[in-house]
């Protein structure tokens, strides 16, 4: 007996709640009320995706005397030299409103005495985005848009032409096949973490910098749609406070805490005012921090001895708005910033589009290059350092190009096709549980997928080194746990979502080598550091390496040349 | 089935969260926000945890019930044995106290605009 079918249709759905995928479905509403919008989650919109905990900080904004286009220069020089020009641009036009949209819904932003926002570096402000979520939730909900929280999309359905008619889904909690048809998604999924094995061992799993609940299922669903990606080779790393993996924006901004090295010497000194939170591009800061580790001058330190009391109490409640284990952490362990620099260290790597530039190849409205899908946020490729401002600006474009575009719903038959095979694919491994059958639980294969990252892809345990032999090795070893997937065993409902979790991360490592192997040049040491070709290379690599899944199976690579336009 | 990592104080010993068994009334809240759908409720009508290792500390559960039945707790790997940290969530606002080792109490108002 197969499981039971729940049928919906609208005229978008929008895959993942979090913070794009709200400010999308509240704009498509405000534009076109009559039109059937879904948002599909897999938790709860109210607490889901990269801001479940808060956030204090919004980047980006542009303070006066700033505009888009020195907006663009700066993360140029953050990405090194290859970014997607036009999706940056087109964003930065709409930072500003995007941010005062959302205030006018409710959000706390931090003011000085002249009315104006308080920055936050040069490109953010300071908020009280504690319920950042539950506010956002909140508008979606006024604005009638249909959430099926709970509900973990698995894969477009698709059309003999190869366009989008609908998309389907496991029930997390009631185990039902979900079927929505409709002729536009939004993909708002996110980014993924869970590649490579955590920097803290067995308890300490997902403690970690990036949501562990983003396991690139956007990402994995293009890649078996055909969908044409972007930059998986540009990993994101990022230097967090030790063990609780939380961010050092508000210390290296706000409370001008600067990198010491175990001899007291500040290793890297440059004025901070770029996009990054650290002195150079995030990438070469990373970089600089791994060769104080290899020389021997580890661990390393944020200075904050300089903090008054009233200080420490605002980093701690600015903390408590965003990664409240911050503080606990610090009040368990008897940590006194004021007292004793704060430990740094490197997190695992993350594929993502909001830091790093990984994501689907999407063009200026934010369309990918299946009809009918759309990307922003964390899953959409080319725009670095996009934050959750860009994140929003995304959403906004892409709203409104789908409330211009609006299509009507295809027929039932031409949906029926691919349903069946997907409702066999989705739910095997739940069946082979039922048939009293042996295998392999989703967390073994997690620990195997990782072992293989670690050990060949460029893990924390190798300074996230690469070269030629070891990613050769990683692309044969995932090429043999490919064929363990028929093995994957799932108990009950939750146990089928963690399975496919990780058969999305299966995909997503897969074009990940790929890309990793392509870039023959170093373009963003530390991040991408090929040992084998050290140099960056303007002349032959200033471009934008992408893939594409062919009917094979087979990864085939496409190069895209850069546009400068500024 | 966790009877053997019950506490004198009553807490239950489990990674990501404190359950105290007896504050749970089995509304069930916490369970509709874990972004990771790893609280469940047993048998008994109280709160559980699948896993012992995949909560991310986002604390949306400790912050949601309304019965301080449950506290956040960090993997022993990185943090001592013995602070607190207890969120109070109002409508608009919210506040934390926190205990350290040695008993200290610290208060904080992170909400500025409504504190």
């Amino acid at each position: 007996m197969g499981p039971e079918r729940v049928h919906f249709e609208a005229e978008v759905v929008i895959i993942g709640g979090g913070t794009a995928g709200c400010l999308a479905a509240v704009t498509i509403k405000e534009q076109a009320p009559t039109a059937r919008v879904i948002i599909m989650e897999k938790a709860d919109i109210r607490r889901s995706g990269c801001l479940a905990a808060g956030v204090n900080v919004i980047k980006a904004y542009l303070h006066p005397g700033e505009t888009p286009e020195s907006f663009l220069k700066d993360i140029r020089h953050e990405a090194r030299g290859l970014v997607r020009e036009d999706l940056v641009l087109s964003a930065a036009k709409r930072l500003n409103k995007v941010v005062e949209k959302v205030e006018r819904w409710g959000l706390s932003i931090l003011k000085n005495a002249n009315g104006a926002y308080l920055p936050h570096g040069r490109w953010g402000i300071k908020v009280d985005g504690e319920k950042l979520k539950p506010l956002l939730a909140e508008k979606v909900k006024e604005k009638e848009v249909k959430v099926l929280n709970r509900v973990a999309a698995t894969n477009y359905l698709l059309s003999k032409e190869g366009r989008v008619i609908g998309v389907a889904g496991i029930g997390v909690r009631d185990a039902c096949f979900y079927i929505i048809k409709a002729s536009t998604i939004l993909c708002t999924t996110g980014g993924c973490a869970g590649l490579y094995r955590s920097r803290n061992p067995v308890d300490g799993h997902h403690q970690i910098w990036y949501s562990p609940f983003n396991t690139g299922s956007g990402y994995a669903m293009g890649i078996r749609a055909g969908a044409e990606m972007t930059s998986f080779e540009m990993r994101f790393i990022a230097l967090t406070i030790k063990d609780v993996a939380s961010s050092i924006s508000i210390l290296t901004r706000d409370c001008g805490a600067y990198l010491l090295n175990s001899y007291g010497q500040q290793y890297l000194t440059s004025k901070n005012d770029t996009v990054s939170d650290l002195p150079f591009p995030s990438c070469l800061s990373l970089f600089a921090y791994l060769q104080e580790l290899k020389e021997g001058r580890g661990p390393c330190f944020l200075e904050t001895r300089q903090l008054t009391d009233k200080q420490v109490r605002e980093l701690k409640e600015s903390y408590l708005n965003e990664n409240p284990a911050t503080v606990l952490y610090w009040v368990t362990n008897g940590v006194e910033p004021e007292k004793k620099p704060v430990e740094i260290s490197s997190t695992e790597p993350y594929i993502v589009g909001g830091h790093g530039q990984a994501g689907y190849w999407i063009d200026q409205e934010r369309r990918t290059t299946i009809g009918g899908v759309y990307a922003c946020g964390d899953v959409a490729g080319g725009y670095p350092s996009k934050y959750i401002g860009g994140s929003w600006a995304e959403a906004i474009i892409a709203g409104e190009t789908i409330v211009d575009q609006l299509t009507s719903v295809v027929g039932d038959h031409e949906l029926m096709a691919g349903i069946f095979l997907e409702e066999q694919r989705v739910f095997a491994p739940l069946e082979r549980y039922r048939r009293g059958l042996t295998g392999i639980e989703p967390w073994e294969m997690e620990e195997r997928l990782q072992k293989i990252m670690e050990e060949y892809a460029g893990g924390i345990s190798c300074r996230y080194e690469l070269s030629e032999p070891r990613l050769l090795r990683a692309k044969e070893d995932l090429s043999q746990l490919n064929d363990q997937v028929s093995y994957l065993l799932a108990k009950n409902s939750h146990q089928l979502m963690k399975a496919h979790e990780v058969l999305d991360l299966l995909d997503v490592a897969k074009v990940t080598v790929e890309h990793l192997l392509y870039r023959r040049e170093t373009r963003w040491p530390g991040f991408q550091t090929r040992v084998d070709y050290p140099e960056r290379c303007d002349l032959h690599w200033r471009k934008f390496i992408n893939s594409r899944r062919n009917h094979n199976g087979a990864i085939e690579m496409i190069e895209r040349p850069y546009h400068q336009l500024i | 089935m966790l009877a053997g990592n019950k506490l004198k104080d009553g807490r239950r010993k489990k990674m990501g969260v404190w359950i105290k068994r007896e504050q749970c009334i089995g509304c069930g809240e916490c369970v509709q926000i874990c972004p990771g759908d790893l609280l469940y409720l047993d048998q008994e009508e109280k709160v559980s945890i699948r896993s012992s290792r995949e909560c991310w500390q986002c604390m949306a559960c400790v912050k949601c019930c309304l019965f301080e039945a449950l506290s956040p707790k960090l993997p022993y790997s990185s943090a001592d044995y013995g602070g607190t940290l207890c969120p109070y969530q109002g409508q608009k606002k919210i506040n934390w106290v926190s205990k350290n080792k040695g008993g200290r109490v610290e208060k904080y108002f992170p909400t500025k605009q409504f504190g």
